[in-house]
C-alpha cells in the first residue's frame, strides 16, 4: 500500500518537474504567438502590446507559470489563442478518437502476441517455432506505411470498408448499434495495421522473456514436482515473465499514442 | 534375489549418464547401482561435480537435454522408470518421489504466494477442491513447523526468511505424501543454526512419517547425523558405501579418508 502511495507521490513530482520544463522549453523558442501579427500592416504595436497584456505575455515567466498552474489547479488547462476557447474540450475530444484508436490496438496486439510469444518459447527451435519467427520477421521488415497503403489499396478496390475519417456522412441519424458498426467499419483499417505494426516486437519480446524464465530454476523445481507442461507455462512462468513485460507494455501505450496518434489528431491543435 | 527387489523402494543399476558439450561426450556417473528400502535414509556423500546432483535428475527424468542415460535401470517398487514417458513420469515427480533442491531461494516462484505454491503441488496430483487444497496445504506448512502458517501462506518467497523458505520447499515436496524424498543438498544455503533446525525437521518427519531418504551432501557431519548407510561417490562412481557409522569411522577408500580428513573439526561420536 505504502508503495502505491510513494509511486503516486513520485509521479505527482514528476508531473509538476515536466510541466515546469515544457513551460520553460517553449519560451526558449523565438517569438510567441502574436509575434506573427507584427506582419499584418493593419494591426499596430500598440494593438499587440495591448493582446499580449490581455494574455499576460508580458509577465515573467514564473508568473506566468503559477497562473497557468492556478487554472489546472482549477481543472482548466489553459486557454488556444488559435481556436479562442478553452483548451480542455478540444484536447479530450481528440483524446477519445486517439483512445478509440490506440487501445483496441494495444488490446489486440496484446492479445495476439502473448499465446504466439508464449507457444514459440515453449516449442523453441521446432517447426512451429521457426514458422512463426519467420512470420514475424517478414513482418517486422514491412514499413508500416506500406501495409496501410495495402490496406487502403486493398479497401479501395474491393469497396468493403471506408478509405477515410472517423464517421460516415449521416452519422448522427444512425441508431446506436449503426452508430457502432459505422465507427468499427472506420477503425478497421488503422487499428489493423496499429496492431500489426506492433506486433512483431512485442510477440519478440515476450517470446525472449519467456524463454529466460523457463530455463530458471524455479520452473525446474516445478517441474520436479510434476506441475504439467501447460500449468508450467501459464500458471508458473508466464506471470514471472509478465513482470518485465508490464513495464513494455505501458511504454508501448505511450508509444503508440505518440506516435501515431498524437500527430493526426492531438497535432493539428497545436500547429496552428 | 527377487524377494530383495520387492523389498526395495528404488533400485538404481548399472545407471551410467554422460554430457555431451562442444561435441565431446563426457561420462558423468559411471554405472553405479544402490537400492533404498522404504524408511531408510541412504546418504550419498560426494564433492561437487561428483555426479550427485545427476543422479537426482536421472530418477526423475529431468536430465538436460544434452545428457544421455547410456545404461542402466531405474526401478521404484519394481516397476522400471527409464523410458517412461512424459506424461508418465509427471505423476511420479512430487507424487511417489520428490525432491528438495539447494537453494529454496530459487527453487520457488518470485511471483506466485507461496501458500499457493504448495497448493500447486498438490492440484498436479488430486482433483480437489480449492477449499480442501488449501486446508491440506495449511496443515503441511503446520508441520514442517513454519510459526505464523497464515502470514506465510500469503507471502512472497522474497518476504520470507531463507529457512522459512526451505521449509516451504519440504513442505512442497512432502505434500503429496511421496514415499522417497530426495534432498540435494538441502542446507547448504542456509546459515549453520537454521541448518541445524531444517536437519532437526528432516529427521523428525522422516521417522513421523517413515519416509525414506535420498540425502545428498558434501558435508559428512550431515550425513552422520541423519543417515542410517552411505554411499561415497568420487568421480561418478560409487567408491565405498555401508553402514553410516562404519563408513564414517572407519573409511576403506583412500578418498573417503581423505574426504573425511578435510572437515574442519573432527567428528563427534555417533550416537
Amino acid at each position: 500500500m505504502s508503495f502505491f502511495l510513494r509511486r503516486i507521490v513520485h509521479g505527482a513530482f514528476l508531473l509538476v518537474g515536466v510541466s515546469i520544463l515544457s513551460f520553460a522549453m517553449i519560451e526558449l523558442a523565438p517569438g510567441d504567438f502574436f509575434a506573427e501579427m507584427r506582419l499584418n500592416p493593419q494591426l499596430s504595436a500598440e494593438t499587440l502590446a495591448g493582446l499580449r497584456q490581455q494574455y499576460g505575455l508580458d509577465q515573467p515567466l514564473p508568473v506566468r507559470y503559477l497562473h497557468w498552474a492556478k487554472s489546472v489547479a482549477r481543472g482548466e488547462f489553459g486557454f488556444s489563442f488559435a481556436y479562442n476557447t478553452p483548451v480542455a474540450p478540444l484536447l479530450w475530444s481528440r483524446a477519445r478518437n486517439t483512445l478509440l484508436l490506440t487501445a483496441p490496438a494495444v488490446l489486440f496486439a496484446w492479445l495476439i502476441a502473448v499465446p504466439i510469444g508464449v507457444g514459440s518459447a515453449a516449442r523453441q527451435g521446432k517447426w512451429d517455432d521457426r514458422i512463426a519467427s519467420g512470420g514475424i520477421t517478414a513482418l517486422l521488415a514491412i514499413p508500416e506505411l506500406l501495409l496501410a497503403l495495402g490496406f487502403l489499396l486493398i479497401s479501395l478496390r474491393t469497396g468493403y470498408l471506408p478509405t477515410g475519417g472517423m464517421i460516415s456522412v449521416g452519422f448522427s441519424e444512425l441508431s446506436w448499434w449503426g452508430k457502432f458498426k459505422d465507427v468499427t467499419a472506420h477503425l478497421a483499417i488503422p487499428v489493423t495495421v496499429l496492431t500489426l505494426g506492433s506486433l512483431p516486437i512485442l510477440v519478440r519480446h515476450v517470446r525472449a522473456t519467456m524463454l529466460e524464465v523457463l530455463q530458471s530454476p524455479f520452473i525446474n523445481a516445478a517441474r520436479a514436482h510434476g506441475i504439467s507442461p501447460r500449468r508450467l507455462l501459464f500458471r508458473h512462468a508466464l506471470p514471472a515473465a509478465l513482470n518485465p513485460l508490464i513495464w513494455w507494455k505501458s511504454s508501448l501505450v505511450g508509444r503508440a499514442w505518440d506516435r501515431c496518434c498524437l500527430r493526426p489528431f492531438w497535432g493539428a491543435t497545436f500547429t496552428w | 534375489m527377487i524377494q530383495k527387489e520387492i523389498e526395495s523402494l528404488l533400485a538404481v543399476q548399472d545407471l551410467s549418464v554422460s554430457f555431451t558439450s562442444n561435441g565431446r561426450q563426457t561420462r558423468i556417473v559411471n554405472s553405479i547401482s544402490f537400492s533404498i528400502t522404504p524408511g531408510e535414509v541412504v546418504g550419498l556423500l560426494g564433492e561437487s561435480g561428483s555426479g550427485k546432483t545427476s543422479i537426482a535428475l536421472a530418477i526423475l527424468g529431468l536430465l538436460p537435454s544434452n545428457a544421455q542415460i547410456e545404461s542402466g535401470s531405474i526401478r521404484l517398487r519394481g516397476r522400471e522408470l527409464l523410458g517412461l514417458g512424459e506424461r508418465e513420469l509427471q505423476k511420479v515427480r512430487g507424487k511417489e518421489i520428490s525432491l528438495v533442491f539447494q537453494e529454496p531461494g530459487i527453487a520457488l516462484n518470485p511471483v506466485l504466494h507461496a501458500g499457493q505454491q504448495v497448493v500447486e503441488v498438490l492440484r498436479a496430483h488430486n482433483s480437489w477442491s480449492r477449499k480442501r487444497c488449501r486446508e491440506e496445504a495449511e496443515s503441511v506448512l503446520d508441520q514442517v513447523r513454519l510459526s505464523d502458517v497464515a502470514r506465510v501462506y500469503s507471502a512472497y518467497p522474497h518476504e520470507l526468511s531463507g529457512g522459512q523458505r526451505q521449509r516451504v520447499a519440504i513442505a512442497q515436496a512432502l505434500v503429496c505424501k511421496p514415499g522417497l524424498v530426495i534432498a540435494d543438498e538441502p542446507t547448504a544455503s542456509l546459515d549453520t543454526t537454521i541448518q541445524a533446525d531444517i536437519l532437526a525437521l528432516l529427521k523428525d518427519l522422516q521417522q513421523r512419517l517413515s519416509l525414506a531418504f535420498l540425502l545428498i551432501s558434501h558435508n559428512p557431519a550431515i550425513l552422520q547425523k541423519m543417515a542410517q548407510r552411505i554411499l561415497v561417490l568420487h568421480a561418478g562412481r560409487i567408491v565405498e558405501q555401508g553402514n553410516a557409522s562404519q563408513v564414517l569411522r572407519e573409511p576403506q577408500h583412500p578418498y573417503t579418508r581423505h574426504l573425511l580428513a578435510c572437515v574442519p573439526q573432527p567428528l563427534s561420536e555417533a550416537h
